[in-house]
């Protein structure tokens, strides 16, 4: 213990050994203010802030230096949210005792992380503007400041209570209740909370006796005016196991419901709805493909009419060119004409008329030359061939070759039509071969172009009678 | 019923940064032997002046 005069250690005696003061009172003043600090500090332990704060406070009034009550008071300060006045009480002990100090630390370690403790001041500036607001009438205003005060500043003993009578006002018992079991937690001897506390409870009691119909409805529209204004903060208890149990099958059958509408609405609308596109789809690509095939038909049809065209064509060129270069037409012509020439140059006269013969005029021959050779040969043989040939023509017939014979014959009037003789031959060498068709066809000419022959009434008698 | 407006009156602002000077200079206030000495003190001058006018 040191003189509170000149700072000297004191001793057993009550006068101080350096400046001779009487210490006598001062002895005793420090004694009874470590007493009320042992109060304190047991108060302090069981989380009484309030009542250790009120100890303490007469401990420093018997004993401002003393430094243990001291900086107990700024930590129960600090601790309940009164965060300005702990630090002050920590400045004031270290001005007493700079060193061995626990205050010393305190305020080094606030200043050395400012951002919460600036939180924390910024917090107890809007708690006291909340205060202001609650005074004003502007309760909604301060309800909604004072959460934000509480949510980042849950130790503020004073705004928590402070939190519980305004839910308490606004009927939010278990808000209320919760509010200010919280300040109490901080602080069990906060006197304002613990107040509210028991009223609180008492209003419980009178809410939970049983009401008439008409103040059941009301006081659900007054709940249900209470959870409107709905916050993060808030927390819903259920109020029984039984109506949870409840909630939780509803739930179930809930969600059931809900996924039997879902597939009937899959079964009548959607899986209806994807078969007619898939109907609709079907039938486009139908329509595409029998497009293409009658595209492919008519593209059929119209090569098959070039085909048959092209084979008309080819036909045509090859039968041209047959009569051209085969053994039919101009180039059989010239082969006739040229065995003809051949059998005139080896003086066979009949040869030479039967090979001219078939060829029924010069207009067959291709060239100028061919039908001048045609035209000589004829000339010079068919006088004379024409008889010779028919004579030839009757040996054969009396010889009984009649088929020779009407082909010899019937040469031998095509060189010469004025001799009667080859047509009377040829129709009985027909008639002998029992053509009696091509041997009419001869008797005809006997009866029209020689009337006055020996051989008309043969002729007559033979066309009549076949 | 609670009467919000006397519960109110209960809650008293807290102390701000700008005032913690004068909370400080508060909390250095005299004690119980600053008040008794200067009593005597008192006393003391008392004393004085009636003997000064004896």
């Amino acid at each position: 213990m040191k003189c509170n005069i000149c700072g000297a250690e004191l001793l057993k005696s009550d006068f101080c050994p350096e400046c001779g003061q009487d210490v006598s009172f001062y002895k005793k003043c420090a004694a009874r203010s470590n007493s009320y600090y042992n109060a304190a500090l047991e108060k302090a332990k069981s989380r009484n802030l309030t009542g250790a704060i009120s100890l303490l406070k007469t401990s420093l009034f018997l004993d401002k230096r003393n430094i243990n009550a001291r900086n107990l008071l700024g930590l129960c300060y600090y601790e309940r949210g009164d965060v300005v006045e702990g630090v002050s009480q920590w400045i004031i002990s270290r001005k007493f005792k700079g060193e061995n100090n626990r205050a010393t630390e305190y305020v080094e370690y606030i200043e050395s992380d400012s951002s919460e403790f600036n939180e924390q001041t910024a917090m107890v500036r809007k708690y006291n503007e909340v205060l202001e607001y609650a005074h004003n009438g502007s309760l909604d205003i301060a309800m909604i400041q004072l959460k934000n005060v509480v949510q980042k500043f849950p130790n503020f003993s004073k705004a928590q209570a402070l939190m519980g009578l305004f839910y308490m006002y606004k009927d939010a018992y278990m808000k209320s209740e919760k509010a200010l079991n919280q300040a109490l937690s901080v602080d069990t001897g906060n006197t304002v909370a613990a107040s509210l506390l028991q009223k609180l409870q008492k209003l419980k009691k009178i809410k939970k006796q049983p009401k008439t119909p008409i103040e059941t409805l009301l006081a659900e529209d007054d709940n249900a005016d209470e959870r409107a204004p709905l916050s993060g903060d808030d927390v819903i208890i259920p109020e029984t196991s039984h109506k949870k149990t409840n909630m939780a099958t509803f739930s179930i059958i809930n969600i059931i419901i809900g996924i039997a509408i879902g597939a009937a609405v899959i079964f009548f609308l959607i899986v209806p709805a994807k078969e007619r596109l898939v109907v609709a789809d079907y039938n486009n690509t139908i329509q595409d493909y029998s497009n293409q095939l009658s595209d492919a038909n008519s593209k059929l049809t119209e090569a098959n009419s070039k085909v048959d065209s092209i084979t008309k064509e080819r036909d045509a060129l090859k039968n041209q060119v047959n009569e051209i270069s085969g053994d039919g037409g101009v180039n059989k012509y010239m082969t006739t004409l040229v065995e003809a020439s051949d059998k005139f140059i080896s003086n066979d006269i009949p040869g030479t008329v039967e090979l001219l013969t078939d060829l029924d005029s010069a207009d067959v021959l291709p060239n100028d030359a061919a039908k001048n050779l045609y035209n000589t040969l004829k000339d010079k043989t068919y006088a004379q061939g024409a008889e010779q040939l028919l004579n030839n023509g009757i040996s054969a017939y009396n010889s009984g070759d009649f088929e020779n014979a009407a082909r010899l014959s019937s040469k031998a009037y095509k060189a010469n039509d004025s001799l009667v003789d080859a047509v009377y031959y040829t129709a009985k060498s027909y008639e002998s071969t029992n053509n009696a068709n091509k041997a009419k066809e001869y008797y005809r000419i006997i009866i029209d172009k020689f009337a006055d022959s020996k051989y008309y009434n043969e002729a007559t008698a033979y066309v009549s009678t076949h | 019923m609670i009467d919000f407006e006397e519960e109110l009156k209960k809650f008293r602002p807290s102390l701000e940064v700008d005032e913690a000077e004068t909370a400080i200079y508060e909390g250095d206030a005299p004690d119980m032997t600053d008040l008794f000495y200067k009593m005597l003190e008192d006393v003391d001058k008392h004393n004085l002046i009636n003997n000064d006018k004896k």
